[in-house]
């Protein structure tokens, strides 16, 4: 019915339901993915709804210097955050500036592996996937990111935004944006890794 | 000198294509080298790439959920 966004974008300007409804129908499913990331299962329902509203409270300013899509989830990120302010749930971003420990105990003074990674039995995430307690571990582990880290993931690996467009929708710098897809990985790679070499899910 | 802790440090500068030409010149020849640090690269890619089909699957909206939401929109504007 809507053969562009610029006649979509109209529509719901006019206050069209056909408008509206092609719009949740396009982009709810992604705009529940971050929400669940930013504020976990039960309330993402909730702030995706709210997020709607100010959405088509604001779409007549719309400025159009992003696409529909980006401009919906950083309603989204905006409504998530606001929620996770209020209740005192939001990591610092400061933490960021701190050194990450994670592979640091694996060098020798040298800056060499002082035990090389273990070699998994899986060639790609696929293969990786078909294994089911592996699958559930890595479930609970994204389950367990930090909201920020899970977020920056998910619009990453599922979604196939830029860094700078994610940069765009959470509202952070680019150099952030680095800093979490970063640590985020290397919570699954290290994950995997001990899961590859104990049997046992490393957040249980 | 590239060393292995700077590779795993800057292995997702690398992925996402945020570095310069001499640094991505640095990495290829200590891969080269470095079977270690060719086995993580690789396996790092691997760890963020499972990413994609984790957690629940969240389902279309049915298009009563749609209607619903829709008059919720409208009765608020």
């Amino acid at each position: 019915m809507y053969e562009s966004e610029d006649a979509l974008i109209k529509g719901l300007v006019n206050g069209e339901d056909a408008a509206f409804r092609a719009a949740i129908k396009q982009y709810q499913v992604s705009m529940i993915y971050l929400a669940r990331n930013l504020v976990g299962d039960k309330i993402a329902d909730e702030v995706v709804q709210k997020a709607w509203f100010s959405a088509m409270k604001a779409i007549p300013r719309f400025e159009k210097r992003s696409s529909l899509k980006t401009w919906l989830l950083r309603i989204v990120a905006n409504e998530g955050k606001t929620r996770l302010r209020k209740e005192n749930r939001m990591t610092s971003l400061e933490a960021l500036t701190e050194a990450d420990p994670a592979f640091a105990t694996r060098f020798d003074d040298t800056g060499h592996w002082e035990t090389g990674p273990a070699q998994w039995d899986a060639d790609s995430p696929d293969e990786l996937m078909t294994r089911d307690e592996l699958k559930a571990c890595m479930d609970q582990l994204i389950e367990a990111l930090p909201e920020m880290q899970g977020a920056t993931l998910n619009l990453r690996e599922r979604q196939g935004y830029s860094l700078k467009e994610i940069c765009n929708i959470l509202e952070v710098s680019e150099s952030n944006v680095r800093v979490l897809l970063h640590r985020a990985r290397t919570r699954l790679f290290r994950c995997i890794e001990n899961f590859e070499q104990t049997g046992d899910c490393c957040t249980s | 000198m590239l060393s292995c802790k700077d590779v795993s440090e800057t292995v997702t500068d690398h992925l996402e294509g945020s570095t310069s030409f001499q640094d991505r010149v640095a990495l290829r020849f200590h891969l080269l080298i470095c079977k270690h640090c060719r086995r993580f690269y690789q396996q790092f890619q691997i760890a963020g790439g499972v990413s994609g089909s984790l957690g629940d699957e969240v389902s279309e909206p049915t298009d009563d959920e749609i209607d619903a939401l829709v008059r919720k929109l409208k009765a608020r504007n």
